[in-house]
């Protein structure tokens, strides 16, 4: 609910409001029934296999589909627990591997045309809700994954390497109608085939075992390849509109950036001849223009990191004492910094606005002056998307902790145990060359829900991860 | 990215004979019991309206308002922020989207004109989808009210469209070009007349004839903007539609109706509660050019603030609060559609008369003249007074190559015919684009 009117600015709450201007409320029913099954077998203890499956019914599914199955089955093979087994310094080697389907339902009611009650002073009506789509299937995803995990040196190296293989069909994504059709919200729909595939390689290491030291080191790194294959008859089309690019579109990224971009040649075009230049609100972006007088559509980048790092330590000293750090990192993505876009426009104090403007004002400046000042603006002109789409690379210091474990005996007498006192720091430091409002590699807020995933690249009304430090007692008793 | 394969590596799972079937029997009866059961699926939906809930004659009524539900929003959107392309308002905000409407920039990728070309597209599918539903529905379709309403707004939409954008599409169609979209528009507002008729809703009906007097008043200009020079006929069948209107009710008034809860008035939400679009000083400060004296339909108020120059800002009384109805079309533009057809016709005397039978109205002295162009000056005044913010400057500005005031010097040499093109959104997913 809300409302206006208020009878005083010191009443805050719904019933100070003389009217209301808006009532809402959501009921919604879903029914999802399922039979899941799995079998595990093991011969010898070294050879595990695994098969089940899982029948889903869901009242969300369009008309013409029933139950889904999702079948799977695993295998996992422990080589070195065989007598032929006999590699220097590998103490345990296991193979495994694993088929399986899975399924992605849609909204309760996304495959039906629905239309909302709407208010109207002067009696009931109704307004388009959701544009429907009777053929609307549940996404489905079937997955291959082949790992070996292999512990040496006694344990002290870890390591294991996976390759996955995924290929989605029917993914079900949002994309608009025409707004001609009365619909204006996004309507799911799925598309022919996705396939995503890409390794991870994870490794632990005992750097150092002493005498009250130990040094314990990690690092995983993750590359993630995904591609739209087939639209499945779908027309490519754009997930947003405005500033915003991002496409579904055969042969790229899902939410791949394919937008307009300036032409280098001649950036920006004026609304007053180039000697009267006053404000930057008579600059415009010029754009690369296609044989037929429209824009280029260029791709830009990808929405999400293509590869991600992580590397950790953990020192203990002693029995009590241990100091821990983490490093994240990602990258291979394009991040637009909308909020700067939005920045320069609204501000004049903004330096490149104020730099430009003090240029545009000064009515000594020479034509030349005001030339290069309006390239100087076309080139970041917060209208056209690409000028705001950077490198999204970063790593970050995400962690650092130093934690004392108290012995038991000093507080022991108090009926106290486990005590223990840190220090510590979270989001300390991050390189990169992304000059936005967000960190890299942190959610976004603000960015519209229904988008998901394929915006999580758009600075929009984002925050900083907050810099912590904390300073902590645990005990319990 | 991993599945949940098992691989506890000393984990000893055996299989039982009695486990086994039970897995068996479950594997059987669900599917049995979920694919056997016809509904066992189906859900109510207890917040919205499934489309086969639409043919409920319950609706009836809900799908009679249903069409100026959805129109009143977008239209006095469109009324208060696109008209910025006229002389008519004035703003003050450093939104680009508004500064570049001001501007006269007719580009693609402004906000405001994609809401509202979204918008009001949309608001004309839901008319022309209520007038089959209910044609489907009732059983006097040749004469309900609520058919001829939703015909009169699906009519109206096109105009309004064609006032700002340069095409327009129905339901996901191909572009509808301005010629056709005002012949679509006609055929909308004779069937709404037609129906009104033998309703008995004398106001509805007028307003219908009014509106197609406007439609082919459009038709006539766009023709001659279009190359093919002025066809007098076309203004003639204005006149005779504006004729009808007064005819059948001499102060008739088609107002789309606002207020809380649904929409609000836009022009008294832009111009009266916010700071940042006040009108244009020029219409504060304008004499009617026959008395000398200050024209009583600029209605403003006293001065509220100054904008960023120091010019004075004012609010507008015409439309007095959130819930004031709007004018879509009334008898005073029928009036001055028949001066101005007198003009083409070159019946001087009969647009004299027919100035100051709407300067009349409002105690204004006559207007004299025998001279076409003092004439022709007058009409385009009177109807800049008489219509103000009831979003038809622009649409004369270009009818009449009047360059706006206020447009940058790049924009004044693109001149007024170019209009906004369809929404991005609309571009982009519509496969006839």
């Amino acid at each position: 609910m809300s409302v206006r009117d208020f009878a005083s600015p010191t009443l805050r709450t719904l019933r100070g409001g003389s009217a209301i201007t808006n009532l809402d409320e959501f009921t919604e029913e879903v029914i999802n029934a399922g039979l899941f099954f799995q079998e595990q077998i093991s011969l010898d203890n070294r050879l595990f296999l695994t098969a089940g499956a899982r029948l889903d019914g869901n009242s969300a599914f369009g008309e013409d589909f029933g139950l889904e199955w999702y079948p799977k089955a695993g295998l996992s093979w422990v080589v070195s627990d065989h007598g032929f087994f006999n590699v220097p310094l590998v103490n345990e080697l296991r193979v495994r591997g694993a088929f399986g389907t899975s399924g992605l339902q849609p909204g309760a009611f996304d495959s039906q045309r629905t239309w909302r009650p709407t208010a109207f002073l002067y009696g009931p009506a109704v307004a388009p809700l959701n544009q429907g789509n009777p053929n609307l299937k549940p996404e489905r995803s079937t997955e291959l994954e082949l790992a070996l995990e292999a512990s040496l040196f006694d344990g002290r190296l870890g390591f294991e390497f996976i390759y996955f293989d995924q290929e989605t069909t029917d993914a079900l994504l949002p994309a608009f109608p025409p707004p001609s059709t009365g619909f204006q919200s996004s309507q799911l729909r799925n598309l022919g085939r996705i396939t995503t595939n890409g390794v991870e390689i994870a490794t632990n290491f005992r750097a150092m075992e002493r005498s009250g030291l130990r040094w314990d080191l990690n690092a995983s790194y993750s590359y993630t390849d995904q591609i739209v294959a087939d639209m499945g008859g779908v027309p490519d089309f754009r997930l947003q509109t405005r500033y915003r690019w991002g496409h579904i579109a055969e042969g790229y990224a899902p939410g791949a950036v394919i937008t307009p971009v300036a032409d280098p040649n001649q950036p920006y075009i004026v609304t007053v001849p180039i000697e009267e230049l006053s404000s930057v609100a008579q600059i415009l972006p010029n754009t690369l223009k296609n044989s037929m007088g429209g824009d280029s559509l260029v791709w830009v980048g990808n929405p999400q990191p293509k590869w991600t790092v992580n590397f950790g330590s953990s020192l203990q000293l002693g029995d009590n004492l241990s100091l821990r750090a983490l490093l994240t990192g990602g990258g291979g993505d394009y991040i637009l910094s909308y909020e700067s876009g939005l920045i320069r426009t609204a501000t004049a104090s903004n330096l490149l606005v104020a730099e430009v403007q003090s240029v545009l004002q000064d009515p000594n400046a020479t034509v030349e002056a005001r030339r290069r000042a309006a390239e100087m603006y076309g080139l970041k002109h917060p209208d056209l998307t690409s000028n705001w789409m950077e490198d999204g690379d970063y790593l970050a210091l995400q962690e650092v902790s130093l934690i004392y474990q108290l012995p038991d005996d000093w507080l022991g007498r108090l009926g106290l145990e486990n005590t223990s006192v840190s220090v510590g720091g979270r989001n300390l430091h991050v390189w990169t060359g992304y000059s936005g409002i967000m960190d890299p590699g942190a959610a976004p807020n603000g960015w519209p829900a229904q988008a998901g995933v394929f915006s999580a690249n758009i600075d929009y009304m984002s925050s900083p991860s907050t810099r912590r430090f904390t300073m902590s007692l645990r005990t319990s008793w | 990215m991993r599945l949940d394969a098992t691989h506890h590596r000393k984990q000893d799972v055996s299989s039982s004979a009695v486990r086994g079937l039970s897995h068996l029997a479950g594997l059987v009866l669900l599917p049995l019991l979920l694919g056997g059961c016809d509904g066992f699926l189906d859900v109510e939906n207890p917040t919205n309206l499934l489309d086969e809930d639409l043919t409920n004659p319950q609706l009836e009524q809900a799908l009679s308002n249903s069409g100026e539900a959805n129109f009143a929003g977008p239209y006095s959107g469109a009324v208060a922020t696109l008209e910025m392309l006229g002389d008519q308002v004035y703003h003050v905000s450093s939104q680009d989207f508004a500064i570049l409407i001001q501007q006269g920039d007719r580009r693609s990728n402004n906000s405001a004109a994609e809401g509202s070309y979204d918008d009001l597209a949309a608001a004309l599918a839901v008319s022309e989808e209520v007038v089959e539903r209910l044609q489907a529905m009732v059983s006097n379709p040749g004469s309900h009210l609520g058919i001829a309403r939703n015909h009169f707004w699906a009519g109206a939409a096109r105009v309004v469209l064609l006032s700002y954008f340069r095409e327009f599409t129905v339901r996901g169609g191909p572009p509808v070009r301005p010629a056709q979209g005002l012949r679509d528009a006609i055929d909308r507002f004779q069937s709404a007349a037609q129906i009104a008729a033998a309703a008995g809703d004398a106001n509805l009906e007028a307003g219908a004839y009014g509106a197609i007097a406007r439609a082919y008043r459009g038709l006539y200009f766009e023709t001659i903007h279009g190359g093919a020079g002025a066809d007098p006929s076309l203004f003639q069948q204005a006149e005779t539609f504006a004729r009808q209107a007064l005819d059948t009710d001499s102060d008739y008034s088609v107002e789309l109706r606002y207020g809380s809860p649904g929409a609000v008035n836009g022009l008294y939400n832009t111009f009266n509660v916010g700071f940042r679009h006040r009108p244009t000083p020029q219409y504060f400060q304008r004499l009617d050019p026959v008395s000398g004296e200050p024209d009583p339909r600029f209605m403003l108020g006293p001065e509220v603030a100054k904008g960023v120059q120091g010019e004075p800002m004012h609010n507008q009384f015409k439309w007095g609060d959130f819930s004031s109805p709007l004018a879509v079309n009334r008898a005073a533009e029928a009036r001055l559609i028949i001066a101005e057809a007198r003009l083409v016709a070159g019946d001087l005397d009969g647009a004299v008369e027919w100035i100051n039978r709407v300067r009349s109205n409002w105690d204004l002295p006559d207007f004299a003249s025998s001279d076409t162009g003092e004439i022709q000056d007058q009409i385009i005044y009177e109807r800049s007074a008489e219509l103000w913010l009831e979003g038809r400057a622009w649409e004369d500005h270009r009818y009449y190559e009047i360059i706006p005031s206020a447009w940058s010097d790049v924009q004044k040499q693109r001149g007024v015919h170019e209009r906004f093109p369809v929404s991005v959104r609309e571009q982009a997913n519509n496969p006839n684009y």
